[in-house]
Protein backbone atom coordinates (compact mmCIF):
# COMPACT_ATOMS: atom_id res chain seq x y z
CA UNK A 1 0.00 0.00 0.00
CA UNK A 2 2.88 2.33 0.80
CA UNK A 3 4.37 1.63 -2.64
CA UNK A 4 1.01 2.37 -4.22
CA UNK A 5 0.86 5.67 -2.33
CA UNK A 6 4.35 6.54 -3.45
CA UNK A 7 3.40 5.70 -7.03
CA UNK A 8 0.41 8.02 -6.93
CA UNK A 9 2.52 10.71 -5.30
CA UNK A 10 5.02 10.47 -8.15
CA UNK A 11 2.26 10.53 -10.77
CA UNK A 12 0.76 13.60 -9.11
CA UNK A 13 4.19 15.16 -9.00
CA UNK A 14 4.74 14.53 -12.69
CA UNK A 15 1.37 16.06 -13.48
CA UNK A 16 2.25 19.10 -11.45
CA UNK A 17 5.67 19.57 -12.99
CA UNK A 18 4.37 19.49 -16.56
CA UNK A 19 3.04 23.02 -16.25
CA UNK A 20 5.45 25.04 -14.19
CA UNK A 21 8.72 24.01 -15.82
CA UNK A 22 10.92 27.03 -16.00
CA UNK A 23 8.23 29.09 -14.43
CA UNK A 24 10.61 31.68 -13.14
CA UNK A 25 13.83 32.14 -14.97
CA UNK A 26 12.82 31.42 -18.53
CA UNK A 27 16.12 29.80 -19.34
CA UNK A 28 14.45 27.53 -21.92
CA UNK A 29 15.06 30.21 -24.52
CA UNK A 30 18.80 29.56 -24.21
CA UNK A 31 18.57 25.96 -25.43
CA UNK A 32 18.10 24.24 -28.79
CA UNK A 33 14.89 22.40 -28.10
CA UNK A 34 14.55 21.10 -31.66
CA UNK A 35 18.14 19.89 -32.06
CA UNK A 36 19.27 16.29 -31.42
CA UNK A 37 19.70 15.57 -27.75
CA UNK A 38 23.08 15.42 -26.07
CA UNK A 39 24.12 12.25 -24.28
CA UNK A 40 26.99 12.81 -21.86
CA UNK A 41 28.50 10.09 -19.68
CA UNK A 42 30.65 11.31 -16.86
CA UNK A 43 31.29 11.78 -13.18
CA UNK A 44 29.12 14.02 -11.04
CA UNK A 45 31.25 16.73 -9.45
CA UNK A 46 28.38 18.58 -7.80
CA UNK A 47 24.62 18.18 -7.48
CA UNK A 48 23.65 21.77 -6.76
CA UNK A 49 20.31 21.47 -4.96
CA UNK A 50 19.28 25.09 -4.94
CA UNK A 51 17.02 27.68 -6.48
CA UNK A 52 16.44 29.10 -8.99
CA UNK A 53 17.42 25.87 -10.74
CA UNK A 54 18.90 22.63 -9.53
CA UNK A 55 22.01 21.87 -11.59
CA UNK A 56 24.06 18.74 -12.25
CA UNK A 57 27.76 19.42 -12.79
CA UNK A 58 29.50 16.64 -14.65
CA UNK A 59 33.08 15.96 -15.72
CA UNK A 60 33.15 14.25 -19.10
CA UNK A 61 36.34 12.68 -20.48
CA UNK A 62 36.57 13.13 -24.23
CA UNK A 63 38.14 10.64 -26.64
CA UNK A 64 41.45 12.53 -26.60
CA UNK A 65 41.60 12.37 -22.82
CA UNK A 66 40.60 15.95 -22.17
CA UNK A 67 38.11 16.47 -19.35
CA UNK A 68 35.30 18.93 -20.03
CA UNK A 69 33.13 20.21 -17.21
CA UNK A 70 29.48 20.26 -18.18
CA UNK A 71 26.51 21.82 -16.41
CA UNK A 72 22.98 20.46 -16.85
CA UNK A 73 20.17 22.65 -15.69
CA UNK A 74 16.94 21.30 -14.22
CA UNK A 75 13.83 22.84 -12.66
CA UNK A 76 13.54 24.32 -9.18
CA UNK A 77 13.68 22.54 -5.82
CA UNK A 78 9.93 22.53 -5.25
CA UNK A 79 9.18 20.83 -8.55
CA UNK A 80 11.79 18.14 -8.02
CA UNK A 81 10.83 17.58 -4.39
CA UNK A 82 7.24 16.96 -5.41
CA UNK A 83 8.50 14.22 -7.73
CA UNK A 84 10.26 12.57 -4.82
CA UNK A 85 13.82 13.79 -5.38
CA UNK A 86 16.05 15.43 -2.79
CA UNK A 87 19.48 16.86 -2.15
CA UNK A 88 21.07 13.40 -1.96
CA UNK A 89 19.53 11.98 -5.14
CA UNK A 90 22.92 12.33 -6.82
CA UNK A 91 26.31 12.30 -5.12
CA UNK A 92 29.66 13.70 -6.18
CA UNK A 93 31.76 10.91 -7.67
CA UNK A 94 28.77 9.03 -9.06
CA UNK A 95 28.98 7.81 -12.67
CA UNK A 96 25.89 8.81 -14.65
CA UNK A 97 24.75 9.56 -18.17
CA UNK A 98 22.86 12.81 -18.66
CA UNK A 99 20.62 13.36 -21.67
CA UNK A 100 19.70 16.93 -22.45
CA UNK A 101 19.07 19.74 -24.88
CA UNK A 102 22.24 21.57 -26.03
CA UNK A 103 22.73 25.26 -25.38
CA UNK A 104 22.28 27.67 -28.26
CA UNK A 105 25.68 29.18 -27.56
CA UNK A 106 27.56 25.91 -27.91
CA UNK A 107 28.94 26.21 -24.39
CA UNK A 108 29.13 22.94 -22.39
CA UNK A 109 25.77 23.57 -20.78
CA UNK A 110 22.57 21.59 -21.29
CA UNK A 111 18.98 21.40 -20.23
CA UNK A 112 18.33 18.06 -18.53
CA UNK A 113 15.89 15.61 -20.10
CA UNK A 114 16.78 12.65 -17.93
CA UNK A 115 19.61 11.03 -16.00
CA UNK A 116 20.56 7.39 -16.51
CA UNK A 117 22.17 5.59 -13.59
CA UNK A 118 24.78 2.84 -13.86
CA UNK A 119 22.05 0.17 -13.56
CA UNK A 120 20.18 1.66 -16.50
CA UNK A 121 17.36 3.22 -14.50
CA UNK A 122 16.24 6.72 -15.43
CA UNK A 123 15.68 9.44 -12.88
CA UNK A 124 15.25 13.21 -12.75
CA UNK A 125 13.26 13.10 -15.96
CA UNK A 126 11.77 16.24 -17.32
CA UNK A 127 10.50 17.49 -20.65
CA UNK A 128 10.43 21.08 -21.76
CA UNK A 129 6.94 22.10 -22.77
CA UNK A 130 6.78 22.16 -26.55
CA UNK A 131 9.95 20.17 -27.00
CA UNK A 132 9.90 17.14 -29.27
CA UNK A 133 9.74 13.72 -27.60
CA UNK A 134 12.96 11.81 -27.22
CA UNK A 135 14.05 9.67 -30.13
CA UNK B 1 -23.00 -2.06 13.39
CA UNK B 2 -23.48 0.50 16.23
CA UNK B 3 -20.33 2.22 14.98
CA UNK B 4 -21.86 2.50 11.54
CA UNK B 5 -25.01 4.04 13.03
CA UNK B 6 -23.00 6.58 15.01
CA UNK B 7 -20.96 7.39 11.93
CA UNK B 8 -24.04 8.03 9.81
CA UNK B 9 -25.59 10.15 12.58
CA UNK B 10 -22.46 12.30 12.88
CA UNK B 11 -22.31 12.70 9.11
CA UNK B 12 -25.92 13.91 9.00
CA UNK B 13 -25.39 16.28 11.93
CA UNK B 14 -22.22 17.91 10.69
CA UNK B 15 -22.61 17.92 6.92
CA UNK B 16 -24.35 21.33 6.71
CA UNK B 17 -21.77 23.02 8.93
CA UNK B 18 -19.37 25.29 7.07
CA UNK B 19 -16.62 24.10 9.35
CA UNK B 20 -16.95 20.66 7.82
CA UNK B 21 -17.65 21.66 4.26
CA UNK B 22 -14.06 21.99 3.07
CA UNK B 23 -11.63 19.14 2.73
CA UNK B 24 -9.88 18.42 6.01
CA UNK B 25 -6.15 18.38 5.52
CA UNK B 26 -5.13 15.05 4.06
CA UNK B 27 -8.54 14.20 2.66
CA UNK B 28 -8.62 13.69 -1.05
CA UNK B 29 -10.94 16.05 -2.92
CA UNK B 30 -13.80 14.47 -4.76
CA UNK B 31 -14.35 11.67 -2.27
CA UNK B 32 -17.64 13.17 -1.12
CA UNK B 33 -19.45 12.29 -4.33
CA UNK B 34 -20.86 14.32 -7.16
CA UNK B 35 -23.29 16.20 -4.93
CA UNK B 36 -20.58 17.18 -2.47
CA UNK B 37 -21.32 20.11 -0.23
CA UNK B 38 -18.99 23.05 0.02
CA UNK B 39 -19.02 26.47 1.61
CA UNK B 40 -18.57 29.01 -1.21
CA UNK B 41 -16.99 31.40 1.28
CA UNK B 42 -14.36 28.94 2.47
CA UNK B 43 -11.30 28.90 0.21
CA UNK B 44 -9.11 26.93 2.61
CA UNK B 45 -6.73 24.59 0.87
CA UNK B 46 -3.73 24.31 -1.41
CA UNK B 47 -4.28 25.15 -5.06
CA UNK B 48 -2.45 25.23 -8.37
CA UNK B 49 -3.41 27.57 -11.16
CA UNK B 50 -4.33 25.62 -14.29
CA UNK B 51 -4.57 26.57 -17.95
CA UNK B 52 -3.61 29.67 -19.84
CA UNK B 53 -0.20 31.25 -19.77
CA UNK B 54 1.48 33.48 -17.23
CA UNK B 55 0.03 36.70 -18.59
CA UNK B 56 -2.88 38.74 -17.29
CA UNK B 57 -4.50 38.15 -20.68
CA UNK B 58 -3.55 38.30 -24.35
CA UNK B 59 -6.12 41.03 -24.92
CA UNK B 60 -4.02 44.01 -23.93
CA UNK B 61 -5.57 47.48 -23.89
CA UNK B 62 -3.96 50.41 -25.72
CA UNK B 63 -1.10 51.98 -23.81
CA UNK B 64 -0.26 55.61 -23.18
CA UNK B 65 3.04 56.96 -24.56
CA UNK B 66 4.44 56.80 -21.02
CA UNK B 67 3.30 53.20 -20.69
CA UNK B 68 4.82 52.25 -24.04
CA UNK B 69 8.13 53.82 -23.07
CA UNK B 70 8.14 51.84 -19.86
CA UNK B 71 7.28 48.65 -21.77
CA UNK B 72 10.27 49.26 -24.05
CA UNK B 73 12.52 49.54 -21.00
CA UNK B 74 11.52 46.08 -19.80
CA UNK B 75 13.39 43.22 -21.48
CA UNK B 76 11.71 39.89 -20.67
CA UNK B 77 13.11 36.40 -21.15
CA UNK B 78 9.72 34.83 -21.71
CA UNK B 79 7.29 34.88 -24.59
CA UNK B 80 7.94 34.76 -28.32
CA UNK B 81 11.63 35.44 -29.02
CA UNK B 82 12.34 38.97 -30.20
CA UNK B 83 12.26 39.06 -34.00
CA UNK B 84 10.18 35.91 -34.45
CA UNK B 85 6.79 36.07 -36.23
CA UNK B 86 4.01 37.36 -34.00
CA UNK B 87 1.50 34.70 -35.05
CA UNK B 88 -1.32 36.97 -33.96
CA UNK B 89 0.17 37.81 -30.58
CA UNK B 90 0.44 41.33 -29.22
CA UNK B 91 3.94 42.69 -30.02
CA UNK B 92 4.50 43.20 -26.32
CA UNK B 93 4.42 39.44 -25.83
CA UNK B 94 7.05 38.82 -28.52
CA UNK B 95 10.13 40.46 -27.03
CA UNK B 96 11.96 37.60 -25.31
CA UNK B 97 15.75 37.71 -25.11
CA UNK B 98 18.17 35.26 -23.53
CA UNK B 99 18.09 35.55 -19.73
CA UNK B 100 21.60 36.98 -19.60
CA UNK B 101 20.35 40.02 -21.53
CA UNK B 102 17.05 40.34 -19.70
CA UNK B 103 16.37 42.88 -16.97
CA UNK B 104 13.49 40.87 -15.52
CA UNK B 105 13.63 41.54 -11.76
CA UNK B 106 13.03 37.84 -11.25
CA UNK B 107 16.37 37.03 -12.90
CA UNK B 108 18.08 38.33 -9.80
CA UNK B 109 15.47 36.63 -7.62
CA UNK B 110 13.78 39.87 -6.66
CA UNK B 111 10.12 39.61 -5.64
CA UNK B 112 7.75 38.94 -8.50
CA UNK B 113 5.18 41.21 -6.88
CA UNK B 114 1.46 41.37 -7.44
CA UNK B 115 -0.22 40.20 -9.62
CA UNK B 116 2.66 38.35 -11.27
CA UNK B 117 3.18 35.82 -8.48
CA UNK B 118 -0.52 35.00 -8.51
CA UNK B 119 -0.26 34.20 -12.24
CA UNK B 120 2.48 31.62 -11.66
CA UNK B 121 1.42 28.00 -11.97
CA UNK B 122 2.86 27.16 -8.58
CA UNK B 123 1.25 26.02 -5.36
CA UNK B 124 -0.60 28.62 -3.31
CA UNK B 125 -2.40 28.02 -0.04
CA UNK B 126 -5.49 29.98 0.95
CA UNK B 127 -5.87 30.24 4.72
CA UNK B 128 -8.67 32.03 6.57
CA UNK B 129 -7.93 33.85 9.80
CA UNK B 130 -10.46 35.72 11.90
CA UNK B 131 -10.11 39.00 10.02
CA UNK B 132 -7.89 38.15 7.09
CA UNK B 133 -7.46 35.82 4.18
CA UNK B 134 -3.88 34.75 3.64
CA UNK B 135 -2.39 33.61 0.36
CA UNK B 136 0.80 31.69 0.99
CA UNK B 137 2.82 31.20 -2.17
CA UNK B 138 5.23 28.34 -2.72
CA UNK B 139 7.62 30.45 -4.77
CA UNK B 140 9.30 33.05 -2.56
CA UNK B 141 7.52 31.35 0.38
CA UNK B 142 5.54 34.58 0.28
CA UNK B 143 2.55 35.57 2.36
CA UNK B 144 0.01 38.05 1.03
CA UNK B 145 -2.69 39.27 3.38
CA UNK B 146 -6.16 40.47 2.45
CA UNK B 147 -8.07 42.25 5.21
CA UNK B 148 -11.69 41.16 5.46
CA UNK B 149 -12.91 43.08 8.50
CA UNK B 150 -14.48 46.04 6.76
CA UNK B 151 -11.55 48.42 6.86
CA UNK B 152 -11.13 50.68 3.88
CA UNK B 153 -8.52 50.56 1.16
CA UNK B 154 -5.75 52.94 2.25
CA UNK B 155 -5.74 56.27 0.49
CA UNK B 156 -4.44 59.81 0.80
CA UNK B 157 -2.04 60.43 3.66
CA UNK B 158 -2.39 56.88 4.98
CA UNK B 159 -1.36 55.39 1.65
CA UNK B 160 1.43 57.92 1.32
CA UNK B 161 2.74 57.01 4.77
CA UNK B 162 2.48 53.30 4.06
CA UNK B 163 4.37 53.72 0.82
CA UNK B 164 4.64 51.23 -1.98
CA UNK B 165 4.96 47.51 -1.42
CA UNK B 166 5.80 44.60 -3.71
CA UNK B 167 2.41 43.05 -2.98
CA UNK B 168 0.56 46.29 -2.25
CA UNK B 169 -2.15 46.77 0.36
CA UNK B 170 -5.28 44.69 -0.02
CA UNK B 171 -8.76 44.64 1.48
CA UNK B 172 -11.63 42.39 0.49
CA UNK B 173 -15.38 42.17 0.89
CA UNK B 174 -17.96 39.55 0.12
CA UNK B 175 -20.50 40.45 -2.52
CA UNK B 176 -22.80 37.46 -2.32
CA UNK B 177 -20.48 34.50 -2.71
CA UNK B 178 -17.90 36.49 -4.66
CA UNK B 179 -14.88 37.75 -2.78
CA UNK B 180 -13.91 41.14 -4.19
CA UNK B 181 -10.38 42.28 -3.33
CA UNK B 182 -9.03 45.77 -3.92
CA UNK B 183 -5.27 46.38 -4.00
CA UNK B 184 -3.36 49.66 -4.15
CA UNK B 185 0.13 50.91 -3.37
CA UNK B 186 2.06 48.54 -5.63
CA UNK B 187 5.77 48.92 -6.23
CA UNK B 188 6.15 49.76 -9.90
CA UNK B 189 9.50 47.96 -10.18
CA UNK B 190 7.62 44.67 -10.32
CA UNK B 191 6.13 43.72 -13.68
CA UNK B 192 2.50 42.81 -14.29
CA UNK B 193 3.53 39.49 -15.82
CA UNK B 194 6.44 37.52 -17.27
CA UNK B 195 6.09 39.36 -20.59
CA UNK B 196 7.29 42.57 -19.02
CA UNK B 197 4.15 44.66 -19.10
CA UNK B 198 4.53 47.54 -16.67
CA UNK B 199 2.28 48.95 -14.02
CA UNK B 200 2.60 52.37 -12.45
CA UNK B 201 2.60 53.11 -8.75
CA UNK B 202 -0.89 54.54 -9.25
CA UNK B 203 -2.31 51.24 -10.51
CA UNK B 204 -5.14 49.65 -8.59
CA UNK B 205 -6.48 46.15 -8.97
CA UNK B 206 -9.78 44.42 -8.41
CA UNK B 207 -9.85 40.65 -7.99
CA UNK B 208 -13.11 38.71 -8.04
CA UNK B 209 -12.84 35.20 -6.56
CA UNK B 210 -15.62 32.65 -6.73
CA UNK B 211 -15.53 29.09 -5.51
CA UNK B 212 -17.54 27.23 -8.12
CA UNK B 213 -17.24 23.73 -6.67
CA UNK B 214 -15.42 21.88 -3.94
CA UNK B 215 -12.14 21.86 -5.87
CA UNK B 216 -12.17 24.96 -8.04
CA UNK B 217 -11.84 28.71 -7.56
CA UNK B 218 -12.35 31.09 -10.46
CA UNK B 219 -10.66 34.48 -10.51
CA UNK B 220 -10.93 37.52 -12.71
CA UNK B 221 -8.52 40.41 -12.28
CA UNK B 222 -8.99 43.96 -13.54
CA UNK B 223 -6.18 46.47 -13.55
CA UNK B 224 -6.95 50.19 -13.58
CA UNK B 225 -3.85 52.14 -14.49
CA UNK B 226 -4.70 55.22 -16.60
CA UNK B 227 -1.13 56.43 -16.35
CA UNK B 228 0.06 53.53 -18.54
CA UNK B 229 -3.10 52.10 -20.14
CA UNK B 230 -5.98 54.00 -21.74
CA UNK B 231 -8.55 51.40 -20.65
CA UNK B 232 -8.88 48.92 -17.78
CA UNK B 233 -7.10 45.63 -18.45
CA UNK B 234 -9.44 42.72 -17.72
CA UNK B 235 -7.88 39.30 -17.33
CA UNK B 236 -9.21 36.08 -18.73
CA UNK B 237 -10.67 33.73 -16.14
CA UNK B 238 -7.98 32.17 -13.99
CA UNK B 239 -8.68 28.71 -12.61
CA UNK B 240 -7.24 27.52 -9.31
CA UNK B 241 -7.54 23.78 -8.82
CA UNK B 242 -7.42 22.25 -5.37
CA UNK B 243 -4.55 19.81 -5.10
CA UNK B 244 -4.95 16.20 -4.03
CA UNK B 245 -3.51 15.06 -0.76
CA UNK B 246 -0.88 12.99 -2.60
CA UNK B 247 0.86 16.16 -3.68
CA UNK B 248 1.31 17.27 -0.08
CA UNK B 249 4.65 15.52 0.21
CA UNK B 250 8.28 16.44 0.20
CA UNK B 251 10.39 13.87 -1.69
CA UNK B 252 7.61 11.39 -0.91
CA UNK B 253 7.72 12.06 2.83
CA UNK B 254 4.72 13.72 4.43
CA UNK B 255 6.14 14.46 7.84
CA UNK B 256 6.42 18.12 8.85
CA UNK B 257 5.29 19.19 5.42
CA UNK B 258 2.11 21.17 4.81
CA UNK B 259 2.48 21.41 1.06
CA UNK B 260 4.18 24.78 0.75
CA UNK B 261 7.92 24.46 0.46
CA UNK B 262 10.68 26.93 1.30
CA UNK B 263 10.83 28.08 -2.34
CA UNK B 264 13.18 30.95 -1.73
CA UNK B 265 15.70 31.96 -4.35
CA UNK B 266 18.65 32.90 -2.13
CA UNK B 267 21.31 33.65 -1.06
CA UNK B 268 22.44 36.04 -3.73
CA UNK B 269 25.88 34.48 -4.14
CA UNK B 270 24.24 31.17 -5.08
CA UNK B 271 22.01 32.94 -7.59
CA UNK B 272 25.07 34.66 -9.05
CA UNK B 273 26.85 31.32 -9.19
CA UNK B 274 23.96 29.79 -11.16
CA UNK B 275 23.86 32.77 -13.49
CA UNK B 276 27.59 32.77 -14.17
CA UNK B 277 28.08 29.00 -14.50
CA UNK B 278 24.85 27.97 -16.22
CA UNK B 279 22.45 30.70 -17.29
CA UNK B 280 24.83 33.09 -19.01
CA UNK B 281 27.04 30.51 -20.79
CA UNK B 282 23.91 28.79 -22.14
CA UNK B 283 22.65 32.00 -23.70
CA UNK B 284 25.84 33.84 -24.58
CA UNK B 285 28.63 31.27 -24.53
CA UNK B 286 31.75 31.19 -22.36
CA UNK B 287 32.77 34.73 -21.39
Amino acid sequence: MKKLGTFFALVAGMAIIAGPLFAHHGTGISYELDAPLLTMKGTVTEFAWRNPHVTIFLDVTEDNGDVVSWAFEHSNIANLARQGYHRNTLQAGQEVTVVGHPSKSGAPVGLTVDVILADGSKILQRRQAGAPPRN
Amino acid sequence: MPNLFVGVLLWVLFLPSPAFSGHPEGQEPGTEGAASQFDPRDFSGIYMRRGGDRGLSADIPPMTPEGEARLDDNRPARGIPLGDPLNGEHPGRARAVVPALSNDPMMECNPQGFPRLLLDPELVEFAHLERRLLQIFNWENRMREVWLDGREVPSGENLDNLGLAWYGHSVGEWQGDTLVVHTVGLDDRAWVDIFGFPKSSEARFEERYRRIDADTIELQITMYDPKYYTEPWVSDTKIFERQPAESYTFFGWSGLFSGIIDGICAPMNEVDDFNSRVRDPAGLGAQ
